[in-house]
């Protein structure tokens, strides 16, 4: 074939400027890390690092959740400890008031601390989280819960319903319970359900009066397994949770593996092209100079 | 002697014509176009001398180009096709480019927007959680805007190519047309070489700007037409193209002829090839596609989470308001239009909003009939219809409609542009359910539990607040209601029940006379039932068919892009390299080989030195003779 000189003069420049632009490509790649800068370059994979980023986001926000939800569980734990604890010393002190020995003195005597008890019962079905949300008012977490509307009469403000939190696509627990589950519906041995602060009140009156009931040490046992079995639905649910926890850091390694695979670079491999096209533009340039000097003109 | 004299003077007289035909081929071996061109010799005709024919000599016969017009049109159609796939990879580039920047891209925004809902499911009373989200959506918003924005550029952009594509097209022509005129004049009197050449290249840069058709003349003129017929050149004259706004859009720019001066005529579906084609192709198939999709998103994502909003309850006890505010869809009223009809289009069905275009043309004798623009199907409506399957409602929101009126639909063009936030205070945003249900826990003999309430219709509670609510009272086997609504159902155990758009379900042993209730959710601040709802919206299918979340759809618009702009850079290359062949086919043939004209040179230097000693040798025969004569 014939050549022309503007052939040979385009051939090489074109051969020089092509490997120059693929070596400019992999610069980008090993300057960045990413096997691919724009859509175009593996629209499959962009649009699978989306999916992907979206998940690890999504994830990452259940975990943040879940640091919400086991702060206020434990809030919940530490509340019905307390007032666990407030329950067994009435239970104790109503054992002792019950006591046939006791007369009109040592029994108001015993009031005095089980009306004290009951304050700190009562505060504590009122206490409130970090947030300065109320723990046991249902959504109404503005609203105090229990009201004293004096006499005895202790009114439930609050609502019936629990919050839940996400802590994974599929799946969401309690954040609350509600203080008219815990401390409002428990039948009594007179018959019907009575709020625990009503019933404490009550006994007060029963001891000061010298005419104790012992139907209330059955009673203050309903309260405490009230009270004690929210305690354990509460010890469940952060188990459930922390062990959602690790399934959701499990998920995001995962998750981050797949996305490497996906967007980052191999850079063993681009290592090696890199020194492939340093060499193949080497050469490319050196065909140029040689051929370059090559003209009849030159020998003339 | 005299006859040696004449041949030895012919022939120095032949070999400066060949020594200057090498010169003029190496002083132009890198002007583009040119044609090396070869000097023929011929003998002069011989003298008969009585007995025999005697030569005479040599002279020029021709100085032609070394040229084949199929290897010529070969680098012409190829230089069309390989400017039309760079222009359009360029642009399809820059589209491809801001859709990858993580930085300005939407899938980020969204991530972070649903990120602060799921913060204020988890504090649905804490007015940080809130402003956070309330800030979120803004940035969300901007991003729609942006986005579109640039799109909105690209298309300014786009115009000013336009222009410059049409004026070079309109100054190649006219310089065509010149050529032909020189041409003409001068042929006859052999080939203006040089000049064809100067057309050929002319011709070469007309097909870069569009796709063109060449029709040689026998006075040597050539003809040109793009598109279906459309003449851009003929004989001496050159006709002009011409910018017209789009009868629908008035920044929507046409290529457009004017043949006979009756009126411009739009003819940019016949424009192919080149950059004019490319610039048009990319706005139908790439620019239009995008910004559609796009502003179905924006619609699709906005209109979604309104209508969940809505059956919310705010911080201020306000059932939810929209969140985003979501313009109309948009339809252009032709400009040819006789009579002054606007069409209103509403949004009837996200699933079915997609990034196509859609023609309505009436006429009093069929009605009214809806084209979709990318495929042509065509559904025929006796009114203006309520009803389509485009997920779209039209009606005539002013004016009267006459025959032959026509409409385009747009659903999608405006809908990241017109996006915004509607609600003015974070406390607006309706995390709570607007009721809440209740046993009467201390009273009830049984142990039936009731489950908060599901809202899917917020219609029937009037006034909120300040709704009455519903109380329920079971009684053998049947709950009767009473309140805001009255009436009865059976009661069966763990059965969901719907009052007015409100579901619940009460399981449990019930005894006569247990009573719930529903209730308006007064103070319900801590409620985030409808926050995890709106954060679930995420996880939800609502986009292209039910067949995508906002997240998949916004992939497919980028993996859209990213296909079509890898396909445009794959022809580019291919194009490229056929370009690359054809030229170096012509070259092989017409082009000057430095070393080729050296060695004619030499030749041809040789020649004329040799024919110079011929009058030197008839000189000195002559002389000789002389000195004979002389004795």
């Amino acid at each position: 074939m014939r050549i022309s000189t503007q052939m040979i003069q385009r051939l090489a420049v074109n051969g020089i400027i092509d490997r120059q632009s693929d070596l400019s490509k992999t610069q980008q790649q090993l300057a960045t890390g990413k096997r691919f800068l724009t859509p175009s370059e593996d629209p499959a994979g962009t649009t699978q690092a989306l999916a992907l980023k979206q998940q690890i986001a999504q994830n990452d926000q259940y975990n943040s959740n879940i640091n919400r939800l086991t702060s206020r569980l434990e809030a919940e734990e530490g509340a019905l400890d307390s007032a666990g604890n407030a329950l067994q010393r009435v239970r104790e002190l109503a054992v002792s008031g019950l006591n046939a020995t006791y007369g009109q003195r040592e029994r108001t005597a015993i009031a005095a601390e089980v009306r004290q008890l009951l304050t700190e019962i009562f505060n504590t079905a009122n206490s409130k989280d970090g947030a300065g949300e109320y723990l046991f008012s249902g959504y109404q977490t503005q609203t105090q819960p229990f009201a004293d509307a004096g006499g005895g009469t202790y009114n439930y403000q609050g609502d019936q319903h629990q919050r839940r939190l996400q802590i994974s696509a599929t799946r969401q627990i309690e954040s609350s319970d509600s203080g008219s589950e815990i401390f409002e519906n428990l039948p009594i041995v007179a018959g019907g359900k009575q709020n625990i602060f009503t019933t404490i009140y009550n006994f007060a009156s029963d001891l000061e009066a010298n005419t104790p009931n012992s139907d209330i040490l059955t009673d203050l046992d309903t309260a405490l397994d009230s009270v004690f079995s929210t305690r354990a639905k509460i010890g469940a649910r952060i188990n459930a949770v922390d062990s959602q926890h690790q399934i959701n850091e499990q998920f995001e390694t995962q998750t981050k593996a797949v996305l490497s695979d996906v967007e980052d670079l191999d850079y063993a491999d681009a290592v090696g092209r890199l020194n492939l096209e340093l060499a193949g533009l080497q050469a490319a340039q050196q065909a140029f100079q040689r051929i370059q000097n090559l003209s009849l003109f030159s020998v003339l | 002697m005299a006859d040696m004299v004449g041949i030895g003077v012919g022939a120095l007289r032949t070999y400066q014509r060949a020594l200057q035909v090498v010169s003029h081929n190496v002083a132009n071996s890198n002007t583009e176009g040119y044609s090396r061109q070869r000097i023929e010799l011929t003998t002069q005709p011989p003298q008969f001398t009585g007995a025999s024919y005697i030569g005479s000599g040599v002279r020029v016969e021709s100085i032609s180009r070394v040229y084949d017009q199929f290897l010529v049109d070969q680098v012409r159609i190829h230089s069309a096709s390989a400017s039309h796939a760079e222009v359009y990879a360029k642009n399809a580039e820059l589209v491809d480019d801001i859709l990858a920047d993580p930085d300005i891209g939407l899938a980020p925004a969204m991530d972070d927007f649903f990120a602060e809902m799921q913060a204020v499911a988890n504090d649905p009373a804490s007015l940080p959680a809130r402003q956070s989200l309330f800030s979120q959506a803004e940035t969300l918003v901007d991003r729609f805007e942006y986005l579109n924005q640039r799109f909105e550029d690209f298309r300014d952009q786009l115009t000013q190519q336009l222009n410059y594509s049409v004026a070079e097209i309109n100054g190649l022509a006219n310089q065509i047309a010149d050529l032909n005129k020189t041409i003409s004049l001068s042929a006859g009197n052999g080939q203006p070489n040089d000049l064809l050449d100067k057309r050929d290249v002319l011709l070469n840069q007309l097909a870069e700007k569009v796709s063109i058709t060449t029709v040689p003349q026998d006075n040597g003129a050539i003809n040109v037409f793009f598109g279906k017929g459309q003449m851009l050149v003929f004989n001496q004259d050159a006709h002009q193209l011409a910018l017209t706004s789009n009868q629908y859009d008035i920044k929507r720019m046409e290529v457009s002829v004017n043949p006979g001066g009756a009126g411009p005529i739009e003819v940019s579906s016949q424009v192919s090839g080149g950059e004019l084609g490319a610039l048009m192709d990319f706005r139908n198939q790439v620019l239009d596609d995008a910004q559609n999709s796009l502003g179905v998103l924006a619609i699709g994502f906005a209109d979604t989470f309104n209508t969940q909003q809505r059956l919310g309850q705010d911080l201020n006890g306000n059932l939810g308001s929209n969140l985003f505010n979501v313009a109309g869809l948009e339809a252009r009223v032709n400009s040819n239009n006789s009579g002054t009809a606007v069409m209103g289009a509403t949004l009837t069905n996200v699933g079915q909003l997609a990034n196509d275009e859609y023609e309505l043309s009436y006429s009093i004798a069929t009605g009214y009939t809806l084209t979709r623009q990318s495929d042509g199907a065509v559904t025929n409506y006796a009114a203006v219809p309520a009803t389509t399957p485009y997920g779209f409602s039209l009606d005539i929101a002013s004016g009267a409609i006459a025959d032959g009126d026509r409409f385009l639909v747009r659903p999608g063009r405006r809908g990241a542009n017109d996006l915004s936030v509607n609600i003015t205070s974070p406390t607006e945003i309706a995390a709570a359910a607007p009721v809440r249900t209740s046993a009467d826990i201390i009273n009830n003999g049984g142990n039936g539990t009731i489950t908060p309430p599901v809202v899917s219709d917020t219609s029937s509670l009037v006034p909120f607040p300040g709704w009455g609510g519903i109380n329920m009272t079971y009684n053998a086997g049947t709950i009767t209601y009473v309140g805001a609504a009255a009436g009865s159902f059976a009661y069966v155990d763990g059965q969901p029940v719907t009052i007015n758009g409100i579901t619940f379900t009460i399981d449990g042993a019930l005894a006569n006379g247990d009573t719930f209730s529903i209730e308006e959710n007064a103070d319900g601040v801590g409620d985030n039932r409808n926050a995890l709802l709106l954060s679930d919206l995420q996880n939800q299918k609502f986009m292209d068919n039910a067949s995508a979340s906002y997240n998949e759809f916004y992939g497919a618009l980028v993996a859209d892009v990213g296909i079509v702009t890898r396909q445009a850079q794959l022809t580019e290359r291919s194009q490229e390299k056929l370009l690359e062949q054809a030229v170096d086919e012509r070259d092989s043939l017409s082009g000057v080989n430095l070393d080729e004209e050296a060695a004619n040179l030499v030749k041809y230097q040789q020649a004329y030195q040799a024919s110079s000693q011929l009058v030197v040798a008839a000189n000195e025969v002559f002389q000789s003779l002389l000195a004979a004569i002389r004795g």
